[in-house]
C-alpha cells in the first residue's frame, strides 16, 4: 500500500521526466533489444540490458532532440551498459551469440528451407561481427544494419565523424574477410540451443 | 561536407552473398515482448525513485546524527583537558571500531556511527568516505557516466529531422498514435496486459476477459497485438478449439514474427 502511494507520488512529481522515458521504451526497446543481441548479449540477458538502459535514459532526463537521434543516443547507452555488463557476466555470456541465432532461427523465414537458410545468414553475420571490436561493430551494427547516417552515429556515441568514418571502414575490411572465411567454411556444428530449436 | 558512404548493402561491387545475408540481418528483428518490458520498466521507476527517498530519509537521520553526535563529541572534548598531542590516526582507528558496533545498533547506517567521543576534527575526518561508500553502492560506473552526459545533450540544440531507414519507418509507423496519448495510457495498457497475461496458466477465462477488456478499451493502444496474443492462448486453455484455431491463423497472418507468434503457434500444433 505505501509503496503504490510511493509511486504514484513519485510519477507525479517527476512527470515529464517519467514520461519521456516511458516514450523512449514505447518507441525503441525493440530496437535496443535488436541492438544489444547483435553486440553479443544473450536471450536471457536482454530483457535486462533494455531495462538498465531505460534507466539510464530516465536519470539522464531522456533524450534531448539534437544531431543525435534517439537511436544512436540510446545506442551510446547500450554500449555503455553492455560493456560493463559484459565485464561482469562474462562466464554467462560465452554462448550468448549462439543463444541469438537460435532465437532468431525459431522465427525467421516461414518454410523450413527458408528458415535454414535465414538462420545461416544470421549465423554468418552474427560470427562475423564476434570478429568486431566493441567500438568498431557498434558502428558498423547502426550503419550498416540499421541504416544510421554517420552524422547521427558520431553525434549519439560522442565521437568525431572523422572517427566515425575510420571506425566504418576497418570494421568493414574485417567483417568481409570474416564473412568470406565463413561462406568458406562448412558450417559449425549446431549448438545445444540451436539444436533444440530446429 | 563528407560523401556518406554507400552501405554495403546497397553497393554492386560487395559480394551478393555478403549482401544477401546482411539483408537477412538487416530484416531480422528480434522479438521483444514490450508490454512485458514496458510494466518492468514502471515498476523499476518506482522502485528506483523509492530508494531515492529512503535514501534521503537515510541521510537526513545521518545528517542530523552527526549533528548530535558532534554536539556530544564536542561537549566531550571540551570538558577535557586538552590532550598533549593529537594523533589522527588513533583517533580514526577508534572510529573505526565504534562504527562497526554502531552499525549493528542502528539499522540506519554509518552516519550514525560517524560520530564519537574524540575531538571535533576526528568527526571531520570520517564523514568524507560516507559519500564515496554511498557512490560505491551504485549499480555501476553506467551510472557514474550519466553524470557527464546531461552537459552533452543539453549542448545539443537544434532538432533534426528523421532520415530514411528503419527506424525512420517504425516511428512513422507509430507517429499517428503517439500525438495524441499520453505515457500514462501506455503504462496503464502496459500494466493491464502484465495482469491479463499473469493469469495465463491458472485462471484462463479471467484471462480472456481482460484480454478483450482491454484490447476493446485501447483500441488505438500500443499492444494490439499482445492482447490477441493472449486471448488466443486462453481460448486455447479453454479447450475452445475451434474459435482458438481461426483467431490463431488469424493472428499468425497479421503478426507472423511478432512476441506471441512462436507461442501460438505451438498452441496450434499441440494435439
Amino acid at each position: 500500500m505505501k509503496d503504490l502511494t510511493d509511486t504514484r507520488h513519485t510519477a507525479k512529481r517527476d512527470g515529464s521526466q517519467v514520461l519521456d522515458a516511458a516514450r523512449l521504451f514505447r518507441d525503441h526497446a525493440e530496437f535496443v533489444a535488436n541492438f544489444a543481441v547483435r553486440l553479443g548479449v544473450g536471450r536471457p540477458e536482454v530483457d535486462d540490458v533494455v531495462q538498465e538502459v531505460f534507466l539510464v535514459a530516465h536519470r539522464r532526463g531522456g533524450f534531448v532532440p539534437g544531431p543525435a537521434r534517439p537511436t544512436t543516443w540510446l545506442a551510446e547507452i547500450t554500449l555503455r551498459v553492455v560493456s560493463a555488463s559484459r565485464r561482469k557476466r562474462r562466464r554467462s555470456w560465452e554462448d550468448a551469440d549462439t543463444e541469438a541465432v537460435a532465437a532468431a532461427t525459431a522465427q525467421a523465414g516461414s518454410s523450413p528451407g527458408e528458415q535454414a537458410e535465414a538462420s545461416e545468414a544470421l549465423r554468418r553475420v552474427q560470427q562475423a561481427l564476434d570478429t568486431l571490436e566493441e567500438g568498431k561493430r557498434a558502428v558498423f551494427i547502426l550503419f550498416e544494419l540499421e541504416g544510421e547516417s554517420c552524422e547521427a552515429i558520431a553525434a549519439g556515441l560522442g565521437i568525431p565523424i572523422g572517427t566515425v568514418y575510420s571506425r566504418l571502414h576497418k570494421a568493414r575490411k574485417q567483417f568481409m574477410e570474416a564473412h568470406a572465411r565463413l561462406v568458406a567454411a562448412p558450417p559449425r556444428p549446431l549448438a545445444r540451443s540451436q539444436t533444440v530449436t530446429s | 561536407m563528407n560523401q556518406e558512404p554507400t552501405r554495403l548493402l546497397d553497393d554492386v561491387t560487395a559480394s551478393a552473398g555478403l549482401r544477401r545475408d546482411l539483408a537477412a540481418a538487416a530484416r531480422h528483428r528480434v522479438p521483444y515482448d514490450a508490454g512485458a518490458g514496458a510494466a518492468r520498466f514502471e515498476a523499476s521507476l518506482a522502485k528506483g525513485a523509492g530508494a531515492a527517498s529512503s535514501s534521503w530519509g537515510a541521510g537526513t537521520f545521518g545528517i542530523g546524527a552527526l549533528i548530535l553526535g558532534g554536539l556530544i563529541g564536542g561537549g566531550l572534548w571540551l570538558s577535557q583537558p586538552p590532550a598533549p598531542t593529537t594523533p589522527t590516526t588513533a583517533i580514526a582507528g577508534a572510529g573505526d571500531g565504534r562504527q562497526i558496533e554502531a552499525v549493528d545498533e542502528d539499522m540506519s547506517a554509518k552516519p550514525a556511527a560517524l560520530p564519537t567521543p574524540s575531538a571535533p576534527e576526528a568527526v571531520v575526518q570520517d564523514m568524507s568516505p560516507e559519500p564515496a561508500t554511498a557512490s560505491a553502492d551504485a549499480p555501476e560506473e553506467v551510472v557514474e557516466d550519466m553524470s557527464e552526459k546531461p552537459a552533452v545533450a543539453s549542448a545539443r540544440s537544434e532538432a533534426k529531422k528523421a532520415r530514411t531507414g528503419k527506424s525512420g519507418r517504425a516511428e512513422a509507423a507509430r507517429g499517428g498514435s503517439r500525438a495524441g496519448d499520453g505515457g500514462a495510457d501506455y503504462l496503464r495498457e502496459a500494466r493491464g496486459l502484465q495482469a491479463a497475461r499473469n493469469f495465463l496458466g491458472r485462471d484462463p477465462a479471467e484471462a480472456l476477459a481482460r484480454a478483450e477488456a482491454g484490447a476493446a478499451e485501447f483500441k488505438a493502444g500500443q499492444f494490439a497485438q499482445e492482447w490477441e496474443g493472449v486471448a488466443v492462448l486462453a481460448l486455447f486453455e479453454l479447450s475452445r478449439k475451434s474459435e482458438a484455431e481461426r483467431r490463431a491463423a488469424a493472428f499468425l497472418k497479421r503478426f507472423p514474427n511478432g512476441p506471441y507468434a512462436a507461442q501460438v503457434r505451438e498452441a496450434l500444433d499441440r494435439p
